[in-house]
């Protein structure tokens, strides 16, 4: 077994040259290999506690402060390092007070053997890491609630029962999970049977792409309910990131999707984004030139409509590029991989989220786990 | 190197979400020495670009706008360049052989 004071770095700060070699002396006993570094006052301690210590041993009894004063700026300069006080005998309570203060033990000098101090200070130091680690952990999860958060303003639950659709919708994080994308989707059935649908993705990675996705996605949920024509939602959506973008290099890709109460025709719009894969007869990504700049690229650009003629067993696949981006073999997955793959998979009688879970499946397994970049999907055909 | 001669930067290999911040530092680096008004990316040994390499184009191309330059974008291979007119990019930076 390795010494148990081995890489350990202990900061004693400490006035009185006596009680300081005696700390010295117990500690390099009790923790072999402990390398120890002495202060006089907590100014002389500045230096080494900004470049970080295992422990710091503090004595209360510094002249010119007091004790728990002291603790404070210790406290202030090495939150996260643990801290052991020394108190006097006649002191009373200010070890106690120190440890409410957020010292991790006090010891009463004079009354303090070999052991005792190994033993603290060891204590203190797990007992630290504990302490931040739960700090840790709070972080995180509030992080994760405010990813929560913004992952409901970008993939909202969808409100399509009556619809006269089936529609499967899916979202996986990136693999790198801390870097929230800015994907999002929307649906809105209206009363008369008509149904819009959106999909997009603003480039880039982190919270304010994920802010700015939500607020394209409510944009233009807003614009449905408010019966602007289907010809101006994506001009006034360009409009809507060019105010909110954080900086000018910043587009989006979107794909809109009309579809009138008959469900025989379907208006496509695309920003940039890739063409929804129809699946009836046979798996083929639609084939259109009628496609937009992305939004946020071109000052007035115009986003032309493509005309989509619907079979009666029609089935569509909207997707952002996070399905064809990961690898497949030595090569990319690309969009000829999608639809061969969609085409496996489909199976007219399999209800569409099993559709939509086994395509996933099938991808991450021939990207050999899931992909770098966000995957948002919808699935949609006529409710049967 | 004058300030009239195109500033070039070659990426290579796959340029998505794990390289392109590399690729971004290296377009500020490169802007950053010479005061030119074109920027050519040069991409002829770029296997793979994904939406993360376009971020780096628009990005580009916002820095050179602020000099009243351009982009150039030569040498991309066909995926690439599907990519980049696919979402209009190819309106913004100007794609040449």
């Amino acid at each position: 077994m390795s010494d148990p004071g081995m890489s350990l770095r202990v900061l004693l700060i400490e006035d009185d040259r006596g009680d300081a070699v005696l700390v010295t002396e117990y500690l390099e006993e009790g923790l072999p290999g402990v390398q120890i570094v002495w202060a006089r006052s907590v100014t002389d301690a500045r230096a080494e506690l900004n470049r970080g210590v295992d422990c710091v041993l503090l004595d209360l009894g510094l002249p010119g402060a007091s004790g728990l004063s002291a603790l404070a700026e210790v406290l202030e300069l090495a939150h996260a390092t643990a801290v052991v006080v020394l108190t006097g005998l006649a002191v009373g309570q200010s070890g106690r007070l120190a440890v409410a203060a957020g010292a991790q033990d006090y010891l009463v000098k004079g009354q303090v053997g070999v052991d005792d101090l190994r033993r603290s200070v060891q204590y203190a130091i797990e007992r630290k890491r504990n302490e931040n680690a739960a700090q840790r952990l709070r972080e995180s999860e509030l992080r994760a609630q405010e990813y929560r958060r913004l992952e409901r303003g970008l993939l909202p639950s969808l409100q399509l029962d009556s619809c006269g659709l089936d529609v499967a919708t899916l979202y996986r994080p990136g693999r790198e999970q801390s870097l929230l994308g800015g994907d999002f989707y929307d649906a809105i059935a209206h009363t008369d049977g008509s149904v819009d649908v959106l999909i997009g993705d603003v480039a880039g990675h982190g919270p304010s792409e994920a802010a700015l996705g939500a607020s394209l996605r409510v944009a233009w949920r807003s614009m449905v309910l408010a019966e602007v024509p289907e010809e101006q939602r994506l001009a006034a959506l360009d409009r809507v990131l060019c105010s909110e973008r954080d900086s000018e290099e910043v587009f989006a890709t979107v794909a809109t999707l009309s579809l009138p109460p008959s469900m025989t025709t379907a208006t496509l719009r695309l920003a940039g984004h890739p063409p929804p894969i129809q699946c009836e007869p046979c798996a083929a990504a639609v084939d259109t030139s009628d496609i937009g700049p992305a939004l946020g690229l071109i000052s007035g650009a115009s986003y032309p409509a493509a005309r989509l003629p619907l079979g009666p067993t029609w089935q569509l696949l909207l997707y952002t590029d996070g399905l064809i981006e990961g690898h497949a073999g030595p090569e990319r997955l690309g969009v000829e991989g999608l639809v061969e793959q969609l085409g496996e998979v489909m199976e007219p009688s399999m209800p569409m989220e099993h559709v939509a879970d086994k395509l996933l499946a099938r991808i991450e397994e021939l990207n050999g786990g899931p992909v770098a970049d966000d995957i948002a999907l919808l699935l949609l055909r006529p409710a049967r | 190197m004058t300030d009239t001669d195109p500033i070039v930067i070659t990426p290579s290999g796959e340029i998505d979400l794990a390289s392109a911040p590399a690729l971004r530092e290296s377009i500020t680096e490169a802007l950053a020495e010479s005061a030119s008004t074109v920027l050519v990316v040069d991409l002829a040994d770029v296997t793979f670009m994904d939406s993360s390499g376009l971020t780096c184009l628009a990005f580009a191309h916002q820095k050179m706008q602020e000099r009243d330059g351009r982009v150039e974008v030569h040498n991309a291979n066909s995926s690439v360049r599907k990519l980049i007119t696919v979402v209009g990019m190819d309106q913004v930076v100007e794609v040449r052989e």
